[in-house]
């Protein structure tokens, strides 16, 4: 029995089966209705597989999608709350999503086959979806003049915001209530002898559930929120930058981009994706953070959770004190919550149980400390990190993005330095000789711009901005080689032989403001490519 | 375009949307017997044909999947009749089995495909390029086998297993799904 299942598997990988095992696994599914609904539910499951990965290529850049879009100025279902009422909105896509996904194939089929059969049922399907429009989307935009309501349930991770109240003034930075604090109904009003005074305008105000403490480089959907600005329940979506929060409660949080949220509570929010450094004092001691798959309870404590966008995976590591997690998907029976301490740190994994994983030593401190240090960048998704992978090869540590990495801080540059670009130089180079040295004596951060497409990479532009000048750049493999030194301890890499694929090439363009504080960066780079420059950036002791 | 029919009664309405919601199911059936995707899509073609000629015969009582698959099957059989002899993995009974299959349980096989994108997520990098390079590009495992180095046999036995962790997964958020 087991070997015509692994036969079926083989078979469904794409192995050719002879004539006999075909037979052997024919007599299976005929033995038992269990042993047919096995095959049915395998060879469904492969088809499913297929139809989910083709559709997912045709959307271009799967890597970055997410974060791509977040950069664009104005993504029609979430940023136009302005111009349209905002049931309306979320009503159509709703319905709009909801009906996209049961038919496009049919759509994609009846448009390339051109049968008649199938196009007679896709001009059907408009009238339905229309009908279906109306039906749903009707009575529930008047309903929602009367009361807000968040946005129903979306069948998929996509990030849609709640509708935002109307009642609300301009910038007010207040989403509309989740279900468990709609403000009370007018049914509250003390009661008026016979005559009904028309509905009441006012809405009872919303209590404040978290404040803005500080902004680091920040880009919100939606109204663009300061320091000062106090939250109410609701869903908030951080494109750019990290943002301190202070819950009513009074824990503190720092989130960093890209990241969606929900205010459920003054000491409670659920997480759908980014990441969180918090820090938990006594009073408010039962933080909770609810993520996709995973509930984190705080009992006092310094703790960080990362919700992995594309898998919607949760992290924790506990930096002080302790907190329970459980991963919410499995049976409450048999993953009961579970208690990590300072140095634990463990993530939900593809079984739905919390698995060990390596603690990267971190707090709320630090976070901060390196949340205020990041560099500004704009243009396009980027990867940062203050930690440089193991292995920087070609093809071994590959992202759709540019990835910039921090090498080392306050370095004393102990002999001059050779680099290849410096403040108001573009690179490519007109005159290849002219080459600046960086002298010694002074203190810089490094930093390592990597570039590994996996497949073909379209031309892109970033602009890095720091708050300190760069004041030389090393782009070719000589001065790369020559300061690979430079990066602190633990953070040196090798290279393979493929050393020549370092650099940047004729090609790329590179451009340093006269200031050295703008680095503007246009990179070519083609599939078994590698890009790499290395940036000096004057350290904040030098001047002090 | 397609042209709007000048009236529009609701059983033609309630073709379409059940027609909609049926027809990825009855296209991983067909896909399973044809395993040439031209041909599959042409016997779907012929599968939607016959359930809008015949609509009106379809007794609502049933599961509309069971009755679209049961249509399917006899276009499988029809075109594997009309292709001449050529080798099968499911000869004609098991086709016949695995029909019934999909439409005993049709609600069991679409909640898996609303499952799979999350479970999907959750591969890791090495599972995903295998299931990237299977099932976005087609290729068999000897192809795959060349382009990443090993041998034929370690990518099938791969492919099992990583299928075998998506059901899994897919099971469990059913169950999860269940007992809220």
């Amino acid at each position: 029995m087991s070997d015509a299942i692994d036969l079926l598997h083989r078979h469904l990988n794409g192995e050719t089966l002879t004539d006999s095992e075909s037979q052997t696994l024919s007599d299976w599914v005929c033995a038992s209705p269990d042993n047919a609904r096995f095959a049915a539910e395998l060879t469904h499951l492969d088809h499913s597989i297929t139809r989910d990965l083709r559709h997912k290529v045709s959307t271009p850049l799967i890597g970055f999608e997410e974060a791509d879009l977040l950069d664009q100025p104005a993504p029609a279902e979430t940023d136009s709350e302005d111009e349209l009422p905002p049931i309306h909105i979320d009503a159509t896509a709703l319905t709009k999503q909801k009906y996209a996904s049961a038919m496009s194939y049919v759509f994609e089929h009846a448009f390339t086959a051109r049968r008649v059969a199938v196009l007679a049922t896709a001009a059907m399907l408009l009238i339905g979806m229309v009908l279906a429009i109306v039906l749903l989307g009707g009575p529930e935009a008047e309903q929602q003049q009367i009361v807000e309501r968040p946005a129903m349930p979306s069948p998929e991770p996509t990030p849609v915001l709640p509708p935002q109240p109307e009642q609300a003034p301009p910038d007010d930075p207040s989403l509309p209530p989740q279900p468990e604090v709609v403000p009370p109904q007018p049914e509250v009003v003390p009661p008026q002898p016979e005559v009904i005074p028309p509905q009441p305008e006012v809405v009872l105000p919303q209590p404040v559930l978290a404040t803005i403490k500080e902004t680091i480089h920040t880009q919100w959907a939606g109204d663009d929120l300061r320091v000062g600005d106090e939250l109410m329940s609701g869903t908030y979506k951080l494109t750019r930058g990290s943002v301190l929060l202070e819950m009513a409660s009074g824990a503190k949080t720092l989130i960093e981009a890209p990241a969606r949220f929900t205010l459920t509570g003054q000491n409670e929010m659920t997480f759908d994706v980014g990441a969180l450094d918090a820090r938990v004092p006594a009073q408010a001691t039962g933080f909770t953070v609810i993520t996709p798959d995973a509930r984190i309870v705080d009992i006092g404590t310094e703790f960080s959770v990362v919700v992995d966008k594309k898998a919607a995976q949760t992290a924790v590591s506990v930096h002080v004190g302790e907190v329970r997690a459980s991963a919410t998907a499995a049976d409450a029976d048999a993953n009961p919550p579970r208690s990590l301490f300072a140095g634990d740190a463990v993530r939900v994994g593809v079984d739905a149980k919390l698995e060990e994983m390596e603690y990267v030593s971190g707090g709320f401190d630090q976070a901060i400390k390196v949340a205020r240090s990041r560099p500004e960048i704009t243009g396009g998704a980027v990867v940062y990190s203050e930690n440089t992978p193991a292995d920087l090869s070609d093809g071994k540590s590959t992202a759709w993005s540019l990835q910039l990495f921090k090498e080392q801080e306050g370095v004393e540059l102990s002999r001059n330095v050779t680099v290849n670009v410096s403040p108001g130089v573009k690179w490519p180079i007109e005159n290849k000789n002219v080459r600046r040295q960086l002298k010694a004596g002074i203190k810089v951060n490094v930093y390592l711009i990597h570039v590994d497409a996996e497949d073909a990479f379209s031309t892109k532009t970033y602009t890095i901005r720091f708050d300190r000048p760069i004041v030389g750049i090393a782009t070719s493999p000589s001065t790369l080689r020559a300061t690979d030194v430079l990066a602190r301890k633990g953070h040196r890499r090798t290279y393979d032989s493929n050393m020549d694929y370092r650099g940047i090439e004729p090609n790329d363009i590179l451009q340093l403001s006269d200031d050295g504080m703008t680095l503007t960066v246009q990179l070519r780079t083609e599939k078994q490519n590698l890009d790499n420059a290395r940036l000096f950036v004057l350290s904040q002791e030098t001047d002090e | 375009m397609p042209q709007m029919p000048d009236q529009h009664d609701d059983s033609r309405t309630q073709l379409t949307l059940l027609w909609t919601s049926a027809q990825p199911m009855v296209m991983a059936f067909i896909s399973s017997m044809v395993p040439n995707q031209a041909d599959a899509e042409d016997v779907l073609q012929r599968t939607a044909y016959d359930i809008a000629r015949n609509f009106e015969q379809y007794d609502p009582e049933r599961p509309f999947v069971a009755w679209a698959v049961g249509i399917a099957k006899y276009k499988v059989l029809e075109y594997r009749r009309d292709a001449g002899r050529q080798r099968v993995v499911f000869n004609d009974a098991a086709l016949e089995h695995i029909a019934d299959a999909y439409g005993d349980r049709p609600e069991v096989l679409a909640e898996q495909s609303h499952a799979l994108a999350q479970c999907m997520a959750k591969l890791n990098e090495k599972a995903s390029s295998l299931v990237e390079l299977r099932y976005a590009q087609g290729l068999k495992p000897v192809d795959i086998a060349k382009q990443i180095g090993t041998s034929a046999n370690t990518v099938s036995n791969a492919l099992s297993r990583i299928r075998e962790s998506l059901r899994n997964c897919i099971k469990r958020q059913q169950k999860m799904e269940g007992t809220r």
